[in-house]
């Protein structure tokens, strides 16, 4: 387990929390963990003080695997075949520019 | 192993050995200690999510392994919930993984005493048979010669529990197939909001966002129990309080809301109009009101016709009133100079312009959810020095000029000092460098004046100027995920998507004279015909056409309510024979529950969609009325059929939750065994549909087989792509392109959009409800974090924020502002307002829609751009709020003659029976007065929490709450029984005693209440008697929502009779009573 001067001096040294855990064979959580004394997730915690806390979320560092999609191509594919299904929206539209 | 790495195994060697001398880190650590992993540490995945419970909305990260959901948790990134779950959102594993889910389809043969198995392709194509044999049976092509195409014979309930995707689905299908009766939790729990908050401000969603009750600096906490029903989102009212907010709670029980409160307020239920009145009479009397706001912001100069008459001219109603009819004309309450065009529930009135045969509309008032009733042409005269005796100002004090401290002393039972201390917190913490909140729930809905509860909050906060502006604003706290989207995408009778009015039956019936009835001159409700024939084009793609009018004629008309209490009064009458119940459960959660069974067991057929073996479901089995002998379920015939439901975890959509705020759930794994989505319930019976009338010529089939219904689908199981869904709702242009704001919706054609105020939700192709920017990345609105309508804005009005000169009224209460450099509004917030006009724009003659909106006009979708503190037009049961009774109260209504809201909507038969009031014969058999509420750990009807482990260990019983005193005077034990009665039924519950339910001094004598949780039912881990058994069908007029936060009843010890017994002791009391069928209906 590496100490918590080790995983802030590695901090302050313009290491990430990714690249300290590589480091020293931890997950970045849990060297996240070592050098501010809570945990990345934020559990049980809403504001971050104190060394070796970063700005913006770190539930990252606990939780890698999240994946939240926001384009889904199949749709985009299928909503410019409904309108061209309808040629009456084209003629519309053709008709409002004239 | 070597002797050193068996000494490197024991910690005392570490510790004497290593640097860790005193073992206060690695040294320490066991072997088992070291092998523990967190039990997500395997998941293969962590998929983003939703609470399925409340409308707080917290959001969760569902753990994934192996295909099994394994852990759910809070997510920390959330703005709204910063992580934390409640005891309900704690235990969603259990509710989704739990053992007490079914997973299989089960059928109930008619007269049958059991259920049988049946696999689901079976099961669907019978009822996809059912229902077209029932609408084939039952179709309507005109009522009284007037064309209305629809069937009466099939309905549908539920909603609030589903995704907007969902919602959308069950709309679409079933309007397409002439089903009108089509309704969900949102009739019964918030639809006197939306009619409230819509015709005050323009818009029926809360005012407000959780999170900026942080910058409140008083918050009044009234008809709701903010702590347990809401615990998550309470955090707010905390983080103000912690910042110096005064906070004060007002109800009838105290509650962990009232400990954590600084002023707890006792108040007999069903009495906050007096209340609310008495503020607002001593912010008038007192001169406190917000006086540059009232004036430039809100209609209080305009002037009222000399047709108008106020209850204190006609001793507690308003003019127009018709007694036989039970309405009102309220024509005689509009603007002078400004002819009003339609009014709420009585849109009828403005068609017999039209029309001369009557239809008796009684319905309207959620269709001011975004867009402000009409007024006519011309604008209204004003008296800007406010002295006009007929202008609104002037109106308003003599309208509350008794609502005085006595006065409110004799209603409410409220002391007179208590009273002064929460008008000056009020008052002293609002201006111009103050704000105060106001929060509610149902303790304000629900009545048969609930519609006006809201609306006299609305009017305070329009005075002291609270509106639009941080810290202020009304906070209405939704109680299921997604019911604030359930009336936005409504699977309710009179709205179409986006607020849109359906259509009523009337001889002129086409597209143009729908439009005229209902749009603005004036605001972005005069662009309502580009929001509809954007929906007809999404419902019905290339068939809509301009020459048959975009298929306006395809959508089935109304002839009056036929909301989901009319619904049961069809059954009964044999009228509606196939119910589809989606996520609801009637026979515990809706009104007079047992007339619900009946009306169920008058049915052909019900289908049933839920996570477990419900009450709605099982009543033919094992219901109250099986065990009393009034029914048998040999003589039953309706045929039952339950299908699983998917839960949360295994479907993807949107929630849109109490901040109107679109939160979107991924699929973390598939549903199993029959168990499936009602997306794909919905897409599956409708590919059923109109393959089995692919051949039909019939001109009433055309609206469904014309209908788009092409959504692609995912997976073995053919599940519909949500996101799909979400796109059409969204909106697209002639090439596919999704839009990317309502205002570039077309009325030619050109455009489609199934929900106008939700364009934007996938602008650019981008599905923003699922964006996840933490918190700690922005500001405290959390702009980046899902999605709000309208227009991603979280604070409405927030135009309101800046001085007519578009400056912020203090430094410490800035939200938005006019920069003049730039020629823009720019803010924390999305501005509520034209981005470019200048606060000082005024303008020019004829303008009409946007264009019309002056520069201090921060009211957008009101008819005139303010905020109205008198509703010429929207309502039908007054233009201001009035202090009425309850329909059952032991008390004379002290303000007035008239006892109770005199055009409330009251359905009288021998199953819906009311008691006498006040001082009418009878009224002492029942002389106290009860109340409903929720409890932290059970959810609703129970059927998302009676069910699960956790929360039954937590609250294993019904029980109710007495006053020690109350306790003496009937002899009530505490931990024993007690038989609580009104004219509709008797239950029995665990006797309570406690000093949370004070007795209060009302009209000089002493009041007791009685306090009931209504979660449970005859089913599930914990059972116990409904007690929505006690509550009837009295309804606001405007909403048609009931009346079961205050009601009179008789306590008594020991627990209820069993079988025939317990209708003779309900019989007896109304022997005693002389209770008849009329009782209590008068106007």
């Amino acid at each position: 387990m590496p100490s918590r001067e080790r995983v802030l001096r590695l901090l302050a040294e313009g290491l990430d929390y990714q690249q300290i855990g590589a480091r020293l064979g931890v997950s970045p959580g849990l060297a996240y963990l070592v050098a501010t004394g809570h945990p990345a997730d934020r559990s049980d915690r809403l504001t971050a003080e104190g060394p070796g806390q970063v700005p913006g979320s770190t539930q990252h560092l606990a939780t890698q695997t999240a994946a939240n999609p926001l384009e889904d191509p199949a749709v985009h594919r299928w909503l410019r075949q409904r309108a061209r299904q309808d040629p009456g929206m084209a003629g519309a539209d053709a008709k409002g520019a004239d | 192993m070597g002797v050193r790495r068996r000494l490197d195994a024991w910690p005392v060697f570490r510790q004497l050995s290593g640097p860790d001398r005193l073992g206060r880190g690695a040294a320490a650590e066991s072997r088992a200690s070291a092998e523990l992993q967190p039990r997500v540490a395997g998941a293969d995945k962590v998929v983003k999510s939703v609470c399925p419970y409340c409308g707080v909305g917290c959001a969760q990260n569902v753990f994934v392994k192996d295909g099994k959901v394994i852990q759910i948790e809070g997510d920390p990134d959330s703005p709204v919930s910063r992580g934390r779950l409640c005891p309900k959102g704690s235990a969603t594993l259990q509710l989704t993984t739990g053992p007490s889910r079914e997973h299989q389809v089960l059928y109930r043969r008619p007269f049958a005493k059991d259920w049988e198995r049946l696999d689901l392709e079976t099961a669907m194509d019978m009822v996809a048979e059912r229902v077209l044999k029932t609408r084939a049976e039952t179709w309507e092509d005109s009522v009284d010669g007037k064309r209305v195409r629809r069937t009466m014979g099939i309905a549908s309930l539920g909603g609030a529990t589903l995704d907007n995707e969902e919602n959308y689905l069950i709309k679409k299908l079933l309007t397409s197939l002439g089903v009108i009766q089509i309704e969900n939790q949102a009739r019964v729990c918030h639809s006197s909001t939306v009619a409230a908050l819509g015709t005050s401000f323009g818009r029926g969603g809360s005012t407000t966002c959780l999170q900026d009750l942080q910058n409140s600096d008083c918050i009044v906490i009234q008809g709701s129990n903010f702590a347990e029903a809401h615990p998550v989102g309470f955090q707010w009212v905390m983080e103000a309080k912690k910042k110096g907010a005064r906070v004060i709670h007002v109800d009838p029980h105290f509650s962990r809301t009232s400990a954590l409160a600084d002023t707890y307020v006792p108040i007999r239920a069903g009495t906050d109009i007096a209340l609310l009145g008495g503020i607002i009479h001593h912010v008038l009397e007192e001169e406190k009101y917000f006086a540059e706001y009232v004036l430039n912001y809100t209609n209080a100069a305009a002037i009222v016709t000399d047709k108008f008459h106020d209850t204190e001219e006609l001793d507690g109603v308003f003019s127009g009133l018709d007694r036989e009819q039970r309405t009102y004309d309220t024509t005689t309450w509009e603007y002078q100079g400004a002819e009003v065009q339609s009014a709420s529930g009585e849109r009828d009135k403005a068609a017999r312009h039209m029309d001369t045969t009557e239809s008796h509309d009684k319905g309207h008032g959620e269709s001011h959810g975004s867009g402000g009733a009409a007024i006519g042409k011309g604008q209204p005269d004003t008296d800007p020095s406010l002295k006009d005796p007929r202008c609104v100002f002037q109106i308003l004090k003599r309208h509350y000029a008794r609502y005085t401290p006595e006065m409110v002393e004799e209603i409410c039972g409220i002391p007179q000092s208590v009273f002064r201390d929460l008008c000056q917190a009020v008052v002293a913490n609002s201006g111009r460098n103050r704000t105060t909140a106001f929060a509610y729930a149902v303790g304000w809905t629900q009545h048969t004046v609930g519609v006006q509860y809201i609306r006299a909050a609305s009017v305070l906060q329009l005075l002291l100027g609270n509106i639009g502006r941080p810290g202020g604003g009304i906070m209405a706290l939704r109680g299921h995920a997604s019911i604030q989207g359930s009336s936005d995408i409504p699977t309710l009778f009179n709205l179409l998507p986006g607020y849109l009015p359906m259509p009523y039956a009337h001889s002129e019936e086409g597209l143009d004279a729908y439009i005229a009835l209902d749009s603005t001159e004036k605001g972005f409700w005069a662009e309502m015909r580009s929001y509809m024939v954007s929906l007809l084009k999404a419902y019905w793609g290339a068939a809509a056409t301009p020459e048959n009018e975009f298929c306006f004629d395809y959508l089935p008309r109304l002839t009056g309510s036929h909301g989901t209490y009319d619904t049961v009064q069809e059954q009964l009458k044999g009228v509606c024979k196939g119910y589809f119940l989606i996520g609801e459960n009637p026979a515990v959660g809706s009104a007079n529950t047992r007339m619900q069974r009946l009306g169920m067991a008058n049915l052909d057929w019900l289908v049933v969609r839920d996570f477990s073996l419900i009450e709605s479901a099982t009543w033919w089995k094992d219901g109250p009325e099986i065990e009393s002998g009034e029914l048998t379920s040999e003589e039953i015939r309706t045929e039952v059929f339950f299908f699983p439901a998917a839960a949360h975890t295994e479907k993807s959509g949107s929630f849109t939750n109490t901040n109107r705020m679109l939160q979107w759930h991924h699929q973390a794994v598939e549903p199993e065994g029959d168990a499936r989505s009602e997306l794909w319930f919905m897409y599956h019976l409708g590919r059923r549909l109109r393959e089995l009338l692919a051949e039909s010529g019939d001109e009433r089939d055309r609206p469904l087989l014309e209908l788009t219904w092409d959504y692609p689908t995912e997976g073995e199981q053919q599940e519909p792509s949500a996101e799909a869904v979400l796109a059409e709702v969204n909106g697209f242009d002639s090439e596919g392109k999704p839009l990317s704001a309502y205002t570039e919706l077309k009325s030619d054609g050109s455009t489609a959009c199934g929900c106008w105020i939700y364009c934007g939700v996938y602008a650019e192709g981008m599905n923003h409800a699922a964006r996840r920017r933490p918190a700690q990345e922005q500001n405290w609105l959390g702009p980046d974090w899902c999605w709000s309508w309208p227009a991603n804005r979280r604070v409405l009005y927030n135009r309101a924020s800046a001085d007519p000169a578009g400056a912020p009224w203090s430094d410490r209460k800035s939200l938005v502002w006019w920069d003049s450099e730039d020629g823009a509004w720019k803010g924390h917030d999305v501005p509520d307002f034209p981005p470019n006009k200048e606060p000082g724009f005024v303008p020019p003659e004829g303008a009409r829609g946007a264009e019309a909106l002056a520069g201090n006009d921060p009211f957008i979708m009101q008819a005139d751009g303010k905020g109205w503190l008198f509703v010429p037009t929207g309502l039908v049961d007054g233009p201001m709020p009035t202090h009425y009774e309850p329909e059952e109260s032991p008390f004379d209504n002290r303000l007035y003659e008239q006892q109770r809201n005199p055009v409330r909507q009251v359905n009288p038969s021998r199953h819906n029976r009311y008691q006498p009031s006040g001082n009418d014969k009878g009224a002492e058999l029942f002389p106290y007065v009860t109340t409903t509420y929720r409890l932290t750990e059970h959810f609703t009807a129970g059927g998302m929490s009676r069910w699960t482990p956790y929360l039954n260990e937590l609250q294993p019983e019904f029980f109710c709450e007495v006053s020690p005193e109350l306790a003496r005077e009937r002899g009530l034990e505490h931990l024993g029984w007690a038989t609580i009665v009104t004219a509709r039924s008797a239950i029995e519950a665990r006797v309570m005693v406690t000093e949370r339910i004070k007795p209060l001094r009302v009209q000089g004598r002493t009041l007791h209440q009685v306090g009931l949780p209504f979660h449970w039912g005859g089913n599930g881990l914990s059972r116990g008697d409904s007690a929505n058994e006690l509550t009837s069908m009295a309804l606001d007029p405007n909403v048609h929502i009931q009346e079961d936060k205050a009601f009179a009843v008789d306590i008594r010890a020991g627990r209820r009779p069993r079988g025939p017994a317990l209708r003779e002791l309900v019989e007896s009391y109304a022997r005693r009573a002389g209770i008849t069928d009329d009782t209590g209906t008068e106007p």
